[in-house]
Parts: C-alpha cells; structure tokens; sequence
C-alpha cells in the first residue's frame, strides 16, 4: 500500500488517498541477451510474439523440404571439428551463405547482405571449439577414438598379449577405457559376423564419428593424465594435530594420520584391476567351487555341494528382516526386476 | 511417476533442458549469463537451483532429486601436479552437485546419444528397449556401476538421431516442387548447356573444402580420373610396333584398292586421324610392301598379328631366305614403325589429359553432349497419387531419388535414407564417463564422472557459480 498525495484545491487542504498498488510479478521474460530486431506495431489478431521473432531471426528462412540451410548449427560437421554454439562471440549472427559458407545478415529489406569478418570467431583458442557450452568453461567434449586406433588397441591386447598398463602407457587412455574398447571391439566383431551391422548404422556411426575431434595419442590436449587418484573424503576436511616444531612431517606423515594408504599405493592398485591387466589373477568363469561326492556302491544318488556365501543364499540366522519397515532399500535382482534388499 | 511435461520449451521462461529439441537450442543460444545481480542471497540460491534443475533431472520431483542429493562430491588429484610446473588450474568441485544423477540409466542413455532427450531415454527404458549387461531394464532409475555395458536397439538410436519421416501428403509436396525445380534445370541446361555447366562449376569452386556436396562431386571426378588413366595405360601398352603394324595390315586387306593407290585417308583411322601420323603410316606401309613377304590373298587368309610379328623379328630360316632388297625394306620400315609408336603414344598421352579433370581448381574438361543425357521428369499431381503409396513410388525417378521423398522404406519409423537429425551438432557431446559404439548401439559406463583440475565430467550449460549457489541451497538441509 502506497500513500498517494493528491491535492484538492476546492477544499484548500490536502488529501490522502490509499490505492492499492497490484505487486507485479518479478518473472522476467528471456530476451536474447545480444541485439535483435523487435517487432513493429501490427494487428492484435496476428499472435507474434518478440521471442517467435527472435527465433526466426536465429532460424533464418525454411526451405521447401523444411531445412534451415541458412543456419549455422543446422548440418552436422564433416571434418572431426565440433559446431557448438558461440551466441557470446557472435552476437546472434547465426546465418550463413549455404553455398559459400559466410556469415550474411539480414537487412531491413527482407534481403540478405555479407557483413565484415568476425576476428573474435576466426581467432578462436583450440579448447574453446571443444566447449559445448559458453557459459561453462569446465564441460568440454571427448575426443573419439578412430577405429585404427581400436583395432591397434585390440590387437595388442587379445593378440599379442600385451597388459592394459603398457598399452593405456603407450597412448595415454585410462585403464577402464582400454578394457572397455576391448569389450566393444569384441561385440562390433561378433555383430559384424551375423550381418547385424545394417548399412543404416554404418552411415549413422560414420556421421557421428565425422562430428567429434579424434583421439591423437601425440596431442597433449587429448591425452588422458594416468596420474589421477580419486581424492579420498577424509582428505577433504581439514584435521588439526599438535607436533613439535622440530618434528618433521611430509604427505606419507599426512596420510597416516588421515589413516589412509600413500597415494603411490593406491595409483598402483587402480592399475592391477581389470581383466586384461599384468597381475590379474581373478579367476573367469562361475566362481562357486561345486563337488561332487563319491558314488558308492549301493548308492541311489550322487551329492553335489556348491560352495555359496552365507547370506546369498537363503537367509542367514540372526539378520534383521526389513521387510515391515517404511522406506526398505530398493535394488535389482538377477534378471533386472525391482526388488526389496 | 515423472514430473509433468508442461511449458519445457516456452520461450518466455527460457530454461535449457537435457534435449536436442529446435527450441530448447534457441533457448540456450539466447541465455546469457545467470544474473545474480542485485539479488539476496536467498534469491540467488533460488534461481541457481530453477536454473540448474530445469536441466539437471527437470523430469524428476524435488523429492526425488533430494533423495538421490549427496554433499559428498567426486573429485580426482592428479599427482603429476607438482612435476608439470605451471600454474594448476583449479579443480571445479561444485560442478559435481548433479553428478549422481549421471549414474542413473535414463541419463546414461541420453549421454551416450542413444536418445534425443532424458524423456525419450526414459520411454525407451519403459518400453523394454534398454539392457544392461544383457538383461533388459524397465526402470529409469537403474543406478550404473562402473563397467556396466549397456545397449539400445538400434532402430530406436537410429530414429531419435535421425530426421523425421515425412508423411505421403509431405513427401510428395516435397517431391513436386523437387520436379518442378528439376525440369527448369534441364529446360536451361538444354537452352544453354555451355552457361549452365559453368555456373555449376562456379558453384562448387565457391564452396568450402568441407562442404560435403563439394567432396561428393571431387570424389567423382577422382574416380572419373582414375578410369581414365586405366583406359591411357591400356591404350598405351598396346601402342608397340607389332601392334601398329598390324593395324597397318588390317587397313590394307580390309581395302579394296591396290597397295599403290593407299592414301593417307586409308590410315587415318589406324592414329584416331591425325593426318601428320597417317602419313608416317602410309609410308610404314610402303616399305613393308616392298619386302613382298606377303600378298593381299595371304593377309586375308592368314593371321596377320602373326605375320608382323614374324616381319619384325624374323627367325634365321627366314633370314637366309629372304632377298637383300626386302630386308632393307623392312630394316627402314622398322625405323619408320618405331618412330611413328613414340609420337602416337606421346599424342595419346596428351589427348588423355586434355579429358582428364583437375581437382585443385574443381575444373571438369567441356562435355558437349551432356545436356542430352537430361530427361525431363513428367508432372506430379499430389491428390491422385496419396491414396496409393506404391504407385506414387513407382512414379518418382529423380536421379538422385527413385523413391518418394524420405521414405525409401515406409516400413522405418524414421527419414529413409537415414540423415541425421537437423541441429544436432550444438548437442553432440562425445561424455567422458562413457565409452560408445555407435555402430552396435553399445555403450560402457566406465567412471562416475568426476572433476579434475579445470575439467568436470558431468555436462552443464551452467558454470560454477551457478552450481555453487544450488549446491547451498541443497546442503542447508542438513542432510
């Protein structure tokens, strides 16, 4: 409520008259944040809007099949270089030539007409061509890995026998992304072997693979640092312990009291996981021993004893049943049905 | 059950969300930075999380989402760190608030571009379309370990990443206009072959090398080259003395006309008509006439590659039978025959580069009969032919489509021949947590996504202030 101080000059004194004030709501329309054409005045029967507007300027106009070959974004890159949008570095001019490929406006005419080179497009620094996002300067795009590189990768590993740790070393790719080209490689192999690769697919995964930068194990950009440990939670808050000024006191100290393992450990125990690593000694196949008694003369059956974990099977004496409670733990059993833990 | 899907694409609230859609790329392309200008702190928290939350799981309740909320973030240290040298960039920990929802399927399957959007992800999953390590998965919410292959049948990729399929009606309004077009070229390019040839040419030169029309016409004349210089080394290991003196042979006992009265027209053909090298021939044939080793009689009876092999290299009994006279004359005819191989193989050397097309300046040599080889496509009348798909099939034949536009086979769900769906590069973003086949629609979840030093795995439009300020307003619960 606002006071709003009219004077009455028949009365010779002034008057207070309350009005109520109707709080408008603070919900802000999204604009493009860069210049657009707005619309003129034109009939209320003709329902556009600003926005609508603004997104035919970004669209550009539609051909007869329905493509917006004028924009930018609307094809998919052929050269392994990503086309993320740059409204920042653009400022809304989003149309292109479609034959020359340049940057055109539109004019108040209606017509299109070439404007001047944008530098802030042409001298782009290599990592922002990879950013998806220009607001988020920490979300970048992978780099893919050429089916060159794939078989190498499954060669030396399936054929020659090499570890996971010499060939993640030899092209800097984390351990679990060798293992899983490996266990992808398998697959596209065996579906290659029943025809299950329609030519469909082949276009569709060549046109993908054609939109993203390809792994170089040279670059410096690309390249995966095998260095990385996850850093472990205890690490993360800070711990105060009196010594004696003259004691001495390093990381290997540090993670003591923390109670964890030095780092070194952990990197080196990261690297022996795995089915392909150097020092792999988890056994393949069903992991439960089963025995079979001895037939005895005489005997009307044969005892079969399958070694299981107490726990998995049946259920183990004294454990709580959870089974009346509110909120029980929800997981998923062998054949992906929902159930109660 | 998910949140409703009311108002994600108006354009007034502007909220980017997890989809390929037209207007959800409009909407992140107008979205400047967040403003928390002139905001409390409550206020700032407040529009971080509608902001962050309209794409981070904008299909989850607010309960749903706080259930799965862990304070507890994901991060790695690199502990070649201190040997690089260099300032460290700092490691953006908070851009890890949404990163459980990562582990979820329906993310997962949207990540790895096996899906258009965490809704149609979601659908996919419902519907039976989705296994996990070979086991089909009907629930979105499956949580992912590391190592899990996970799959989607493919034609389910193949329609969320393709365009969409036109119905009959579109497909043939499409297609009139495409004849239409179609016959004004070839009306032109009958006028005019000469102009319309060049203009295409020109139109190729203006476009950019990545261009793949541009590619598909250099592959061409590539392959174009290529025939042609099969058909030069062909024509050229045929170019031997023997040869042309059996070509010379085959000229005089095809011929009416006695050998005296052979003119340089007779061997025109012998040399594809060039009369300089006629005349050489004439004068080849000539001397060899004159060694009267054989008559017009024995020509047609005999083999006459054999004769001219003998002619050229005769065996000793022939030696000793033959008179002085004759070998001299086929001594000289043997310069002569020699000469005339070396300038007619330099002369078909030449001629076939003059055909041949030149890639660097996306130059084709003038082919004058090429506007004959056009036809012109009869009219399309759309209201006769869209109650009967396969007669308007059968009707269409483009050259570049013996089909109904878009719909090679009616039978897909999706554009045939398959393209890629229109503004799908903004979206394409290859995960770091995932590993992907495209070709088997396979994919492995290798890693929680985690943050690193200037790096986080989970994919947001939103940078870390934004993540920050939700990730305050989450944790003041005290969970």
């Amino acid at each position: 409520m606002f006071p709003i101080h009219g004077s009455a000059t028949t009365a010779g004194s002034s008057v207070v008259v309350y009005q109520q004030v109707r709080n408008l709501s603070r919900r802000k329309i999204a604009y493009p944040f860069y210049p657009f054409k707005r619309l003129g005045r034109e009939h209320p029967k003709k329902h556009d809007t600003n926005l609508k507007s603004g997104m035919r300027q970004f669209l550009g106009p539609r051909n007869y099949k329905g493509e917006y070959v004028m924009n930018k974004y609307f094809q998919v890159p052929s050269n392994h270089q990503p086309n993320y949008i740059k409204p920042d570095l653009e400022r809304g001019q989003s149309l292109i030539h479609p034959i020359t490929g340049e940057t055109v406006v539109q004019k108040y005419d209606g017509s299109f007409g070439e404007v001047e080179e944008n530098r802030r497009l042409k001298n782009m620094p290599e990592k922002r061509l990879l950013q998806p996002f220009p607001g988020n300067r920490n979300c970048l795009t992978n780099h893919v890995i050429s089916e060159d590189l794939k078989m190498r990768i499954y060669n030396e590993i399936q054929v020659e026998g090499l570890s996971t740790q010499q060939v993640s070393q030899n092209y800097g790719l984390k351990i679990p992304r060798v293992e899983a080209i490996v266990k992808l490689m398998e697959i596209e192999k065996k579906w290659e072997k029943h025809n299950r690769i329609t030519p469909e697919l082949e276009v569709m995964s060549s046109t993908l693979y054609k939109m993203f930068p390809v792994f170089e194990p040279e670059s410096k950009l690309a390249r995966e640092n095998l260095s990385e440990i996850p850093v472990p939670q205890r690490a993360l808050s800070s711990r105060f312990l009196t010594i004696a000024e003259s004691e001495p006191f390093g990381p290997v100290d540090a993670a003591k009291v923390l109670e964890l393992e030095p780092a070194a450990q952990t990197l080196e125990k990261m690297g022996s996981i795995g089915e392909h690593a150097e020092n792999h000694n988890q056994q393949k196949g069903p992991s439960n021993r089963v025995v079979y008694g001895e037939v005895r003369k005489g005997d009307r059956s044969v005892f079969k004893f399958t070694e299981s974990r107490v726990g998995k099977v049946g259920h183990r004496y004294g454990a709580g049943i959870r089974d009346n409670k509110k909120d029980r733990k929800i997981g998923f059993n062998e054949v992906g049905q929902m159930v109660y833990i | 059950m998910p949140r409703r899907a009311t108002l994600l694409k108006s354009l007034s609230r502007g909220r980017v969300r997890t989809s390929f859609n037209k207007y959800n790329l409009f909407n992140l392309y107008k979205k400047g930075q967040v403003d928390f200008r002139s905001k409390t702190l409550y206020q700032q928290k407040w529009t971080a999380k509608q902001e962050t939350r309209a794409y981070h799981g904008e299909h989850l309740t607010e309960k749903r989402w706080q259930f799965f909320f862990n304070p507890k973030l994901d991060s790695v240290a690199q502990l070649d760190a201190s040997l690089k040298g260099g300032k460290e960039e700092e490691t953006p920990f908070l851009l890890q608030t949404f990163a459980v929802l990562e582990k979820r399927l329906d993310f997962a399957v949207f990540r790895a571009m096996f899906a258009s959007s965490v809704r149609q992800a979601r659908q996919f999953i419902l519907q039976g379309n989705v296994f996990v390590n070979g086991i089909k998965i009907a629930h979105p919410n499956y949580t992912l370990k590391p190592g899990d292959v996970f799959r989607v049948r493919p034609s389910k990729v193949l329609e969320a990443l393709g365009a969409k399929k036109p119905s009959v009606q579109e497909s043939l309004k499409v297609d009139k206009v495409q004849v239409t077009l179609w016959n004004k070229y070839v009306k032109e390019a009958k006028s005019n072959p000469r102009a319309v040839w060049n203009k295409k040419l020109n139109k190729y030169r203006e476009m950019d090398n990545s261009n793949p029309q541009k590619q598909q016409f250099l592959e061409q004349v590539k392959d174009y080259n290529k025939d042609l210089e099969q058909q030069e080394l062909k024509a050229l290991n045929s170019c031997t003395p023997t040869n042309m003196l059996t070509q010379i042979l085959t000229v005089y006992s095809k011929s009416e006309k006695e050998p005296e009265s052979l003119t340089v027209d007779d061997f025109a053909s012998v040399v594809n008509g060039d009369l300089k090298l006629a005349n050489l021939a004439l004068e080849c044939f000539q001397e060899v006439n004159k060694s009267k080793e054989f008559t017009k009689e024995s020509l047609q009876n005999g083999k006459i590659d054999e004769l001219s092999h003998r002619l050229l290299a005769p065996t000793e009994e022939m030696k000793n039978k033959m008179s002085d006279g004759s070998k001299v004359s086929i001594r000289s005819a043997k310069k002569h025959l020699s000469e005339l191989t070396k300038l007619f193989s330099s002369a078909l050397r030449e001629s076939f580069d003059k055909r041949k097309g030149d890639q660097n300046a996306v130059d084709v040599p003038y082919d004058e009969n090429w506007s004959s080889k056009l036809h012109y496509h009869p009219r399309i009348d759309p209201k006769e032919l869209v109650e009967d798909e396969k007669k308007a099939q059968e009707f269409i034949s483009l050259p570049w489509q013996q089909h109904l536009y878009g719909r090679a086979n009616p039978k897909r769900p999706y554009f045939t021949p398959w393209k890629p769906r229109p503004f799908l590069a903004p979206f394409a973003i290859l995960p770091h947590h995932l590993e992907i086949s495209f070709k088997t629609c396979h994919a492995v979840y290798l890693r929680d996504p985690v943050a690193r030093p200037g790096h986080s795995e989970v994919i947001s439009p939103f940078d870390l202030p934004v993540h920050e300020r939700a990730y305050m307003y989450y944790v003041r619960r005290g969970k």
